[in-house]
């Protein structure tokens, strides 16, 4: 771990008091939490928690409709995604988003566009992100061609091009089997600890959440059930009973 | 290592550097008027069909197209028939007017898209037609006339027209082979993708659109020379239909193919002078053909060719090395 968490320090990213209503539905309620530099903070809940809409928010692709949201200490309030990323937010998306039709190393080409302006040292750091994702065997490949596995790590690589210093990961386990999981957990472990890059992790997958997170959030109906390390997380009790019903 | 899932061909670069050279030698040599004038219009539908297929990297149908080509048409004959301008100068006018024109269409009507894009630049074609035709400036419905080429470009221009329009063919082909042109197939393969990495799309879907309508500019420019008078009807809608044709028809994987289309379709109207009524029946049969037998184009059933003949050519080379083997080893196949 590059940065010890805990520490009062500040965040990196800060959202205060944020709401969200899709016409008559809330989904997110009054929702306050920071993120620090260098941790990893996992997002979980059940089905229709908020999970997503959160990301949404705070990464600009979705307004809040209440509540105020400061990244590197800076209010992105009402930013576009465009802006919020150029700010060094990089994020995935909860199915793969990829440009199906086109090579992997042109996929990565167009993450590094934000930033980057000479020809080498966009075609370096294409060639760094594909070795880092495991991907620099398969540059020539049509990205839709790809196993569902590689589409999974490419997303995450198009995000990660650009060296964010905050990147969000929305789902990237879903559909993968057992040794696509560990291989996508043991990549995001990497870009933690050899970059030092803050990972916001939302996924269904408990197990895998509670194994690289340094700090959990969950969700619940839009508010925060509980927030703590991942043992205290499994030690909640209305977390149990927010996963697992009144009979637990 | 490639940084592309598809490489350009040397031996079609080299088909298509010689097939320029021999139309350019062909417009230089030829005496016969209508020969120079045939080259023309091909090179002339090849480009602004280009630059249609330019847009369409975006993912976009710009058929404002036939505008554009329209307003710089009508800014170089106002400025060489009214004020006398240099025969350059009026072109790079054009050119420069076109550009400023679409960057300003592009500020408004590029934050919609696929429908509803298409319908602006109807919309904004038929307006500069009304323009064209209510005008007395511009010569309503009669146009303006005796847009001339200086004397000492006489039996020049045909290879000046082709020069240029071979030239900005392969402007628009390196700029497509750019970190820029991929990024405007990423914008039309996923804008919502590119926004999330920081890019700003609108920007980059202005530019595109404004190098294609500099670019078809010229043509505009050029067409008031060659031809020495314009009209409104030479603008309308119609134009960026038949634009659209020759890419459909050409293939729009490849900038070539928007040669090919051109060039195709204009024969085939040549073919039909004197018989107009059958123009529109034979120009559509040709579409409706092209779009069920070869629905990627002339260029994709030249792909499709070349990618057989490599088969079958692996397919010898496999089978002979077979039995090379077979007879060093001593064993024959059962």
């Amino acid at each position: 771990m590059s940065t010890p968490v805990g520490e009062e320090k500040e965040p990196l990213l800060a959202a205060e008091g944020i709401s969200g209503h899709f016409g008559g539905l809330k989904a997110l309620n009054n929702l306050s939490f920071k993120v620090q530099p260098g941790e990893v903070l996992g997002l979980i809940g059940p089905n229709g928690a908020g999970k997503s809409t959160t990301f949404n928010v705070i990464s600009g692709h979705t307004r809040a409709t209440r509540g105020r949201i400061y990244f590197r200490g800076e209010d992105v309030t009402g930013l576009r995604a465009t802006m919020i990323s150029r700010r060094g937010f990089g994020r995935t998306f909860q199915h793969s988003s990829l440009l199906r039709s086109m090579s992997v190393y042109d996929n990565i080409l167009v993450g590094t566009m934000n930033g980057l302006r000479d020809h080498a040292s966009r075609h370096r750091r294409v060639l760094e992100t594909a070795e880092l994702l495991g991907l620099e065997t398969m540059l020539d490949q049509t990205a839709g061609a790809l196993p569902h596995g590689r589409q999974r790590m490419l997303s995450i690589a198009i995000a990660f091009a650009s060296r964010p210093v905050l990147l969000g990961l929305d789902e990237p386990l879903t559909g993968l089997n057992s040794t696509e999981s560990n291989f996508a957990i043991a990549i995001i472990r990497r870009i933690q600890s050899e970059c030092g890059t803050t990972i916001i992790l939302v996924d269904h997958n408990m197990h895998s959440v509670m194994g690289i997170s340094n700090r959990i959030m969950v969700l619940n109906y839009g508010e925060l059930l509980a927030s703590g390390t991942p043992a205290e997380i499994r030690a909640n009790p209305e977390v149990i009973k927010a996963y697992l019903g009144d009979g637990a | 290592m490639g940084k592309s899932a598809r490489k350009p061909s040397r031996t079609g670069a080299y088909i298509v550097a010689g097939i320029f050279a021999a139309v350019l030698i062909y417009s230089v040599s030829t005496q016969n008027r209508y020969g120079q004038s045939f080259v023309m219009w091909i090179a002339l539908n090849s480009l602004a069909a280009a630059c249609l297929r330019f847009v369409l990297l975006i993912g976009e149908k710009n058929v404002a197209t036939a505008a554009f080509m329209g307003i710089s048409a009508y800014a170089t004959a106002i400025v060489t028939v009214n004020y006398g301008w240099p025969f350059i100068a009026s072109i790079l006018l054009g050119s420069v007017v076109a550009g400023v024109g679409s960057y300003l269409f592009g500020i408004v009507s590029l934050r919609i898209k696929g429908p509803y894009f298409m319908l602006i630049g109807f919309s904004f074609t038929a307006l500069m037609g009304l323009i064209y035709t209510k005008w007395d400036y511009v010569g309503s419905n009669a146009g303006i006339v005796g847009i001339y080429a200086p004397p000492y470009m006489d039996g020049w221009l045909p290879a000046l027209v082709v020069t240029l329009c071979g030239a900005w063919l392969l402007a628009l082909y390196l700029c497509e082979r750019s970190s820029l042109g991929k990024l405007f197939q990423a914008i039309r393969d996923n804008d919502s993708l590119v926004a999330s990495v920081g890019v700003n799309i609108i920007s980059v879907k202005i530019l595109c659109l404004v190098i294609a309508s500099v670019a078809v500019g010229f043509v505009g420019s050029l067409t008031a020379f060659t031809n020495t008078i314009i009209s409104p009807p030479d603008f309308q809608f119609s134009v960026a239909v038949f634009l659209l044709a020759y890419v459909m028809i050409g293939g729009q994987s490849h900038i070539v193919g928007s040669v090919l289309g051109a060039a195709m379709l204009t024969c085939l109207d040549q073919a039909l002078q004197g018989h107009s009524e059958w123009e529109q029946i034979v120009f559509g049969g040709a579409i409706v053909t092209s779009m069920l037998f070869a629905p990627d184009g002339l260029i994709g059933l030249w792909t499709r060719f070349v990618e057989r003949l490599a088969t079958a050519r692996w397919n010898t080379a496999s089978s002979a090395s077979e039995n090379h083997l077979s007879r060093g080893t001593g064993v024959s196949k059962q």
